[in-house]
């Protein structure tokens, strides 16, 4: 009995530690073109979303790889895009002024809120997707 | 050598801001734009100009003579009004009234009138996706409002052309249905577009662009999504134009044909003229469009370089999504509605054979079921389709269903008379007409309609009237009036 209540603890501490985690963080990327908009400007790698996360460091245009895995867009700091590089564990976050993103994959399943194209925009799934409507 | 002066007093003129710089481009000397700081603190903004009840009328009476009405979307043009309220309390002009209005148009578009009133087309709410963006687009039109800008009159001489000229010179040159097909353009979103958006110089744009980004910045906005602004306008655009693709490359190619020097009717002095005319006009207008969408990632560029410099700190704000999203989201189904009348009027500009009218009724029920029953733009999608159905008296039901204070749009009041006179009621139609001319100052497709069914009737006096009238009021188009003579 005293076994089964210390597995018991244990699984419950494991769920509740899996429930913290932020998974859009760590799954559902969608392999992505990046494009940098302004390429005489350096791209900026913050950390976070927010204005008070540290940059990690910046990349010259013919520096930043032309595709990304992209996880989703914040507006909380200015329109700031999550992605990763392939074979870079490291979470980086970039300027919607600077990058642009177009998923590669052709489709994207959301719920819908107005229109195909605002649905698209509120989401920061970039320019280019397909996007299909759940509702 | 003798020395010259020339270049010395080019450079203190152009100091002495004698010389404007029309070309958008950073010129040395010529720019308006400031090399270091901010715009709105260098520029010195005209004193008011007072505008009569009446003056402001005969504006707003313009723009609904060439588009299908106001949208009554209530909230979504208040909302609007707030946005645009809040950039007027912080600029250089807090106590201006200017007032919002939403077009009904599902083309990108927005206008502003030197009388104080901001025309936003309704698409800005599939299209937009921010509080912040709202915001660029109004603090733009209304830094053209401060700024005094006069718009190019190119497009208010061209649209008498544009409407009319064409069914004439089609008509007159023996065109079939086919040619009729491709001017069904007419009426539709795209080319009410070209009709009322007024031409900017670009130096004009530029100053707006800058002054938009300062204004939204005193007003609370992120100055990034000016930037994304011009992103998702032009993935919007792109979308549109290629939703009447077909229709377009059907008019330039009849339009080609009809223009070919080769098949003019050599005899036909007035439709050769006609045909010259319009050509000339209709080049011009593609040059400045073309212009003006070749220009929109450059002008992404120069803000983008001017939020750097000038709103770094700025640039990392949060962005407003809360209140826009969740208002586009509870006028979804209006929205929606509007959207299938659209897909409806590019439906039918394509072959009949391609045409399901069954499921394109289906549609329009939808479009004009509930709270838009009443509404101009999805009533004028179902007339439309009822009348290329050949259904002519329910087209005209579907007119007299929009609800309106006074005369209904222009075009919606000119399709119900031709569909009148087609089923014998010329003289209801006639009367309707006559009133309708005067209170949107007789446009010329009044005349157009008038003239040759009161010239029927045997009215002889009224008839050279209206060809007077038509003279005097449209100079340019003298060949046009004495061409109704001809009929």
């Amino acid at each position: 009995m005293q076994r089964f209540f210390i597995y018991f603890v244990i699984l419950l501490a494991v769920l509740i530690f899996d429930v913290g985690r932020n998974h859009s963080y760590a799954a559902d990327f969608v392999v992505s073109k990046a494009e940098i908009k302004h390429p005489k400007y350096k791209v900026e790698l913050y950390a976070g979303p927010g204005a008070q996360d540290p940059v990690l460091g910046a990349r010259n245009s013919d520096q930043f790889p032309k595709v990304v895995q992209y996880f989703g867009t914040s507006t909380v700091a200015g329109r700031m895009h999550h992605i990763r590089f392939e074979g870079d564990p490291n979470d980086y976050w970039v300027a919607g002024d600077q990058v642009l993103i177009e998923a590669e994959n052709s489709k994207v399943e959301i719920t819908c809120d107005a229109s195909q194209a605002t649905a698209t925009g509120n989401l920061g799934r970039g320019a280019g997707t397909e996007v299909v409507c759940k509702n | 050598m003798k020395k010259s002066y020339i270049p010395l007093f080019a450079v203190a003129f152009a100091l002495a801001g004698c010389v404007t710089n029309q070309t958008g481009i950073d010129l040395p000397f010529l720019s308006s734009i400031p090399d270091e700081g901010k715009y709105i603190d260098t520029v010195a903004v005209p004193e008011i100009k007072p505008f009569s009840a009446e003056e402001i009328h005969q504006a707003k009476l313009e723009v609904l003579a060439n588009s299908k009405g106001i949208a009554p979307l209530g909230g979504l043009q208040d909302y609007a009004q707030t946005v645009l309220d809040k950039i007027i309390a912080t600029s250089p002009e807090p106590t201006r009234s200017v007032k919002v209005y939403l077009l009904a148009n599902a083309s990108a578009g927005a206008m502003a009138l030197p009388e104080n009133m901001i025309f936003l087309h309704h698409s800005v709410f599939n299209y937009l996706q921010s509080e912040d963006q709202l915001a660029f687009v109004l603090a733009h039109e209304y830094s053209h409002v401060i700024l005094q800008h006069n718009p190019d009159s190119l497009l208010r001489s061209l649209r008498p052309y544009l409407v009319t000229a064409v069914d004439v010179a089609v008509s007159r040159s023996g065109g079939g249905d086919q040619t009729r097909k491709a001017f069904q353009l007419y009426g539709s979103d795209i080319l009410t577009r070209d009709l009322l958006l007024p031409v900017w110089d670009r130096a004009d744009e530029r100053e707006a662009d800058h002054m938009g980004v300062d204004l939204m910045v005193r007003a609370g906005y992120n100055p990034t999504e000016a930037d994304r602004f011009f992103e998702v306008l032009d993935k919007y655009e792109q979308q549109y134009d290629n939703l009447f693709q077909d229709t377009r490359n059907q008019l330039e190619k009849q339009l080609a044909a009809e223009f070919d020097a080769t098949q003019k009717n050599n005899d036909n002095a007035l439709l050769n003229q006609v045909l010259t005319e319009f050509s000339d006009a209709l080049t011009s207008l593609q040059d400045k469009f073309a212009d003006r969408h070749g220009e929109a990632k450059e002008r992404a560029e120069a803000i983008f370089a001017y939020n750097m410099r000038e709103y770094s700190a700025m640039r990392r704000t949060s962005v407003q999504t809360q209140n826009f999203t969740n208002l586009v989201k509870a006028n979804r189904d209006i929205l929606h509605k509007y959207d299938v009348a659209n897909g409806i009027m590019a439906a039918l500009q394509k072959e009949d054979e391609n045409i399901d009218f069954r499921a394109l009724e289906k549609e329009a029920r939808i479009a004009v079921s509930g709270d838009t029953s009443t509404h101009p733009y999805v009533r004028w999608a179902f007339a439309n389709l009822r009348e290329k159905q050949g259904e002519r008296k329910k087209a005209i039901q579907n007119i007299n269903l929009v609800k309106s204070e006074d005369y209904l749009p222009l075009p919606f009041e000119i399709k119900r008379a031709v569909l009148q006179d087609s089923l014998g009621e010329t003289d209801i139609a006639v009367s309707r007409i006559e009133a309708v001319a005067a209170y949107y100052n007789w446009p010329i497709e009044a005349y157009e309609f008038l003239y040759p069914r009161v010239k029927q009737s045997g009215n002889s006096v009224r008839a050279n009237e209206l060809v007077m009238g038509c003279t005097v009021r449209y100079p340019q188009q003298r060949a046009l009036c004495s061409g109704m003579r001809g009929n």
